[in-house]
């Protein structure tokens, strides 16, 4: 049906993109039970390129004649849109369009598992980290999952289905002693089913790990702020390669003037460094930004940003591709049927290397072995705080105390620069939640564990 | 055939009822969205669609279980309530689930103004241009990532199955602006401004535009500075993304409840300067924050949170009312995509007495803060990020900017170390916020 819709337009470029989500939320915080929730939303989103500029319009009736009228409002907006436009989109980029149906790998489909099982297992979970520790007064525990189906067409040709399915799990574990409070999060995300989430550890598990890190966080020394030898782990490696590069890379953030413009070819970061954007990452990775299609019909592929510390890449629409007289990359997204594609990045990772992390922690006279990652800032000049939530001390090899309320910032061109090591244990992993570009996004990143350079804050005692 | 909001919120009632729910609450929207958007410097596109949708809460013998459609058709209502009573039938039960009667609600002036109903696209892309071409018309180093201008005219409704019934139409005109200042090799930090209006004549983008432009542009070359501990100036902006979230936590009485809140059994205690006094108040004619019902079809009313430092009230909705027996505040907040949550309406810092020239010229040595850029942590009150458009302050004098310094220290202490608060407010959203001085901040070079 969507192909007889786009029969009649005359314009430059039309699509039509059929998107049914649903999606389940279950939240216990503090022994209460606070959502439990099952979503649905479906509808036509219509995006055209007429006179040089674009519209869009959606539309929750199924029905060709409001999806017709549809395509005519998208039309007309972009007819009104291009009079104030004084350089006009010249086209797309063009590249083999994606047809027929696409699903993801998926072990043990989350819908043959029932509510109960999945708002007990939330409970169960929440209780586990409360009841463990006696620090451990207050925990939050949250399943959620996003079960896509799309359909697609436009008019150069794509026509295609796309299945998918994100479920993540996360426990947050509160302790406090004496007015002092400190929190810690697990969490595990996959794109793919109920036992590749749960690969790795079971929510039990999950909701031990966070309450033990809580409780051991009580009692943990802050950091001394100073620039040292650093070991990222990979949701460390995944958060700086997300935040602080690969939104630099976005062509549409370099075309407005970010720090990588005009550097392709440059040498920004180590030899050592090959850093990459996929949608398709090594199958048994269940990236949680897999995306095996683009909204417009770009086929995923391996996107090599920086290659042996070279940059060379950016990451494309179809609009932006011609712009700089490239291939787009499968980066062209949007969240619902209510949302135009925009660039967005998939699983964005440093491809791992030769060392085990023992190798790595060995050579370290003084630094720290950092894991986890907490919230923080990046900057369009790729300038970076992220707060840790594991850091331990590593003195003549060893892996000493945890501490607390540790923060890394830096360059994050010069951070990639001083990498010495890379890990050969690959992860993608900071796939729990969303980012945010005006629309959000499922995203992870990650890569094999990095040795680098960086600044270490603290807070000042006393 | 889509229903009518409220007709769509009492169908779900019906349904849910019959399938065996002991309460049922239905919560609707519908309505116009027009929008133009900017991208790297150029009006990108216009959009415009029509949303509707419905949000179904089920309470079975005290258990929670909520649903929600994109849609208003009967067969998707009927298909909603079943999923919300099948969710509710295999959650446990919480003795305090339960709705909210009837209470007479009093309309809100100025929330819908007649005028948008012929507000065209043409007219967003007028004002879309206006916003981008100020900023870039500022200075030509300016360069302008991203931004909108938005027109949002819609209806929304509840109804539950103790006769509460209300709906009320409103309106919205929103922009945002990001971006930054590059000069040679030299990149600004990232930027961003917004406000927005629920009346056709009030609409006015060039403020935005023009505080963004100043901002990006006197980040460049900006300058690095010491360390030191003193004074930070902080500009309403700055007030609302550092100090308001860290309230607004911590008197949400779900927080507080919940052994999360530093608030918890504060109540009449002195937790800030005198000099501070928040409240809030969702009554407030054409308030973006203002409705005439909450998310559960209750009255807002005028609610004093902090009062010259001594802290007054937390926010309620019914759940939290009813686990201490009392009343809701009407702070039921949220949309059809889940239950009602907690969350202030219009919240406003009082204004103090001071000028922000004298503020600035009584300070020795400090910053001014533009922009906080980091997470201040609500539970604990921490916060460590960069200061984005800021300036040195020495011996009363407005020196140069400066780049890469960081600030840091615990909201809940810096509450009690408040200097002073200027004469002068800032409308931004659904805040009301003055300039605020600060004292005994560590502030790092990096």
């Amino acid at each position: 049906m969507l192909k007889k819709c786009l029969s009649s337009f005359s314009g430059d470029y039309a699509e039509m993109r059929f998107h049914e989500r649903k999606s389940t939320y279950i939240r216990m915080a503090a022994g209460e039970l606070e959502d439990a929730s099952y979503l649905k939303n479906a509808g036509v989103g219509v995006r055209a390129l007429v006179d040089g500029s674009w519209g869009f319009s959606s539309t929750n009736v199924l029905e060709r004649s409001a999806i017709e009228s549809g395509l005519r409002d998208a039309e007309k907006a972009a007819k009104v849109a291009s009079q104030n436009r004084t350089e006009k989109v010249e086209g797309l980029a063009g590249i083999e369009l994606a047809k027929g149906t696409f699903r993801p790998v998926v072990n043990d489909p989350v819908e043959n598992h029932s509510l109960e099982e999945k708002m007990n297992l939330v409970i169960e979970a929440e209780k586990t980290a409360k009841d463990e520790s006696k620090n451990v007064k207050s925990a939050i525990s949250v399943y959620s999952e996003l079960v896509d189906r799309k359909i697609v067409a436009n008019t150069d040709g794509a026509e295609f289905e796309l299945h998918d399915v994100k479920p993540e799990f996360y426990v947050y574990a509160i302790a406090s002693e004496n007015g002092d409070r400190v929190a810690a999060a697990k969490t595990a995300s996959v794109t793919g089913g109920w036992k590749d989430l749960w690969r790795r550890k079971e929510p039990q598990q999950l909701a031990l790990d966070a309450c033990d890190l809580a409780s051991k966080l009580l009692h943990a020394k802050h950091a001394k702020g100073e620039a040292a030898t650093v070991i990222l782990e990979p949701s460390l490696v995944g958060l700086i390669s997300h935040e602080a590069i690969g939104h630099t890379v976005e062509a549409d953030f370099v075309l407005s003037g970010s720090i990588t413009k005009g550097k392709l070819g440059q040498k920004l970061a180590s030899e050592l460094v090959t850093l990459v954007d996929s949608g398709n990452p090594p199958e048994d990775s269940h990236g949680t930004g897999n995306v095996l299609v683009d909204d417009e019909g770009v086929p995923a592929r391996t996107t090599r940003i920086i290659e042996d510390g070279v940059l060379k890449s950016y990451l494309h629409d179809r609009e932006t591709a011609l712009m700089f007289e490239t291939e787009p990359t499968g980066n062209a997204r949007a969240f619902e049927h209510t949302d135009e594609p925009i660039i967005r990045m998939t699983n964005t990772y440093i491809l791992p290397g030769d060392h085990s992390l023992e190798e790595m922690i060995e050579d370290v006279k003084e630094g720290y072995l950092m894991r986890g990652a907490g919230g923080g800032q990046a900057d369009s000049n790729a300038e970076f705080m992220f707060e840790v939530d594991e850091a331990y001390r590593i003195e003549k090899g060893e892996v000493k105390e945890l501490l607390r309320g540790v923060t890394i910032s830096g360059q994050a061109f010069d951070v990639l620069k001083s990498v010495d090591a890379i890990g050969k244990d690959f992860l993608l992993d900071i796939g729990v939640g969303f980012c945010g570009k005006f629309q959000r996004a499922k995203v992870d990143g990650g890569g094999g564990a990095v040795r680098c350079k960086a600044i270490i804050g603290g807070r000042q005692e006393g | 055939m889509m229903l009518d909001v409220l007709d769509a919120c009492k169908y779900a009632v019906k349904k849910a009822l019959e399938l065996g729910a002991t309460e049922v609450e239905g919560f609707a929207a519908g309505g116009k969205e027009i929008n133009v958007s900017i991208e790297r410097n150029e009006i990108k596109m216009g959009k415009s669609q029509e949303l509707s949708g419905i949000g179904v809460r089920v309470i079975l013998d005290h258990s929670l279980g909520f649903a929600s459609v994109n849609n208003l058709t009967k067969a998707e209502i009927a298909k909603t309530a079943e999923n919300a009573v099948g969710l509710a039938k295999r959650a446990p039960p919480l003795k305090f689930n339960e709705l909210p009667g009837v209470k007479p609600v009093r309309k809100v002036e100025g929330l819908y103004d007649p005028r948008s109903k012929d507000f065209t696209m043409d007219d967003a892309l007028e004002n879309a241009t206006k916003l981008l071409k100020t900023a870039k018309d500022y200075d030509p180093r300016v360069t302008v990532d991203s931004g909108y201008f938005s027109a949002d005219v819609g209806r929304s409704a509840v109804a539950n199955s103790s006769g509460v019934e209300a709906s009320e139409e409103a309106c919205a005109f929103t922009h945002v602006i990001l971006g930054m200042a590059v000069e040679a090799d030299d990149v600004s930090s990232f930027d961003y401004r917004f406000n927005g209006t629920r009346r056709v004549d009030e609409i006015e983008v060039e403020t935005s535009a023009r505080a963004l432009a100043e901002t990006v542009v006197n980040s460049l070359g900006a300058k690095k500075t010491e360390s030191f501990k003193g004074t930070v100036i902080l500009n309403p902006n700055t007030v609302v993304d550092l100090l308001a979230p860290v309230i607004v936590f911590s008197t949400n009485s779900n927080a507080v409840q919940k052994g999360m809140s530093r608030f918890a059994g504060r109540i009449d205690d002195k937790v800030a300067s005198e000099d501070l006094t928040v409240r809030d108040d969702g009554l407030i004619p054409g308030g973006l924050g203002s409705s005439s019902f909450d998310r559960e079809g209750l009255p807002h009313r005028p609610l004093p949170i902090i009062e010259k430092g001594v802290l007054k009230n937390f926010l309620y909705n019914t759940l939290t009312a009813k686990k201490e027996e009392r009343e809701s505040t009407g702070h039921a907040s949220g949309g059809i995509s889940g239950p009602p949550r907690i969350a202030p309406t219009n919240l406003m810092i009082e204004p103090g007495d001071a000028d922000i020239d004298s503020l600035i010229g009584e300070t020795t040595k400090g910053v001014i803060i533009s922009r906080f850029s980091g997470d201040p942590d609500p539970i604990s009150g921490d916060f460590s990020g960069a200061v984005k458009g800021g300036y040195l302050v020495e011996n009363g004098e407005k020196m140069s900017p400066i780049k890469e310094t960081l600030v840091a220290g615990n909201v809940f202490e810096l509450l009690n170390e408040i200097s002073g608060i200027s004469k002068e407010t800032e409308r931004i959203m659904s805040f009301i916020a003055p300039w605020v001085r600060l004292e005994n901040v560590s502030v790092t070079s990096a």
